[in-house]
């Protein structure tokens, strides 16, 4: 097994070292973090070390780094961090999980994380730090910046273009041969089939609170048989 | 004010209206029609149906009868 520092003590770094130690390709020496957040010092069983110091503790010529953080401020904190590690001398390592499907063409760049059942047709690149969710589609020939994250079940058709940091919510869907600018904000469920300037927020209302009460709709719909 | 005959057709996009229909038996009628029925039928006679009535209001007969009881047919 890969010897891996995971950067990341949270929820997201939570889902994607225990998706790592389920693969068992890489082998998890210890986790950190910026230092106000490393508490106990201890994440899932291994050593919480502070960002600043982890090279004295665990040293880039002793373990290669995955930055598993969420989409603060649109994906910059993670590219921030990445760029840190880099400069640390880690080398940024991608896990693809071994329920993913990928095109074996498909191209990917450091710190890429493709969860279980997403699915990545022919002809697609994903550049660096791109984290691509349960279930979701990236289409054939579609280019994929630099940091963006697509939610599960998110639904990214053919020759599609999302540039530098976009998000993609649940089930949003972007439609063949859009592109998306740089640092777009796609909500959950929502659909776009033009192209979108930069920083563009696209986001749908909720559905509404129907007027009637669950034990009452259920009375009107079991008649339907 | 409308005839509750051609409330009901107008709403379920049909030429006949069995008396005793129920929503089973008129192919357009389904949860999301039953809902632009009760509008309609509050703009028309001027009333609030009741959560309990509209789940009620599942045949023509039905209809008929909440609407008796409000006074209103």
């Amino acid at each position: 097994m890969k010897p891996l520092i995971v950067f990341g003590a949270g929820k997201i770094g939570h889902v994607f070292s225990a998706c790592l130690d389920r693969d068992g390709e890489f082998d998890i020496l210890a986790h950190t973090c910026d230092a106000e957040f490393v508490g106990d010092g201890q994440f899932r069983g291994k050593p919480l070390i502070p960002f600043e110091q982890i090279t004295d503790h665990v040293g880039p010529d002793q373990a290669d780094m995955l930055v598993a953080v969420g989409y603060q401020d649109c994906n910059r904190f993670r590219l921030d961090r990445m760029r840190q590690a880099r400069e640390k001398g880690y080398r940024l390592v991608s896990y693809i999980s071994s329920r993913a499907m990928l095109h074996p063409d498909v191209t990917w760049g450091e710190n890429v994380v493709v969860l279980d059942g997403a699915s990545v047709q022919a002809g697609v690149a994903l550049g660096d730090g791109v984290m691509i969710w349960d279930g979701a589609l990236v289409g054939h020939h579609s280019t994929v910046g630099n940091g963006c994250w697509i939610t599960g079940s998110a639904a990214v058709g053919g020759s599609v273009t999302l540039r530098e940091g976009c998000f993609l919510g649940l089930q949003a869907t972007v439609g063949h041969g859009v592109t998306l600018g740089r640092r777009c904000m796609i909500g959950a469920g929502t659909l776009v089939t033009k192209d979108v300037d930069d920083e563009a927020v696209i986001i749908r209302r909720d559905s509404q609170t129907h007027r009637l009460q669950t034990s009452q709709f259920f009375r009107l719909t079991q008649s339907l048989v | 004010m409308v005839p509750l005959d051609n409330l009901l057709k107008q709403i379920f996009k049909v030429g006949d209206l069995p008396t005793e229909a129920t929503m089973n038996d008129i192919e357009t009628w389904d949860s999301l029609t039953h809902m632009d029925l009760v509008t309609e039928i509050e703009t028309t006679y001027d009333i609030a149906l009741t959560g309990d009535e509209i789940a009620d209001m599942q045949s023509i007969g039905a209809i008929r009868q909440v609407l008796q009881t409000r006074g209103v047919a």
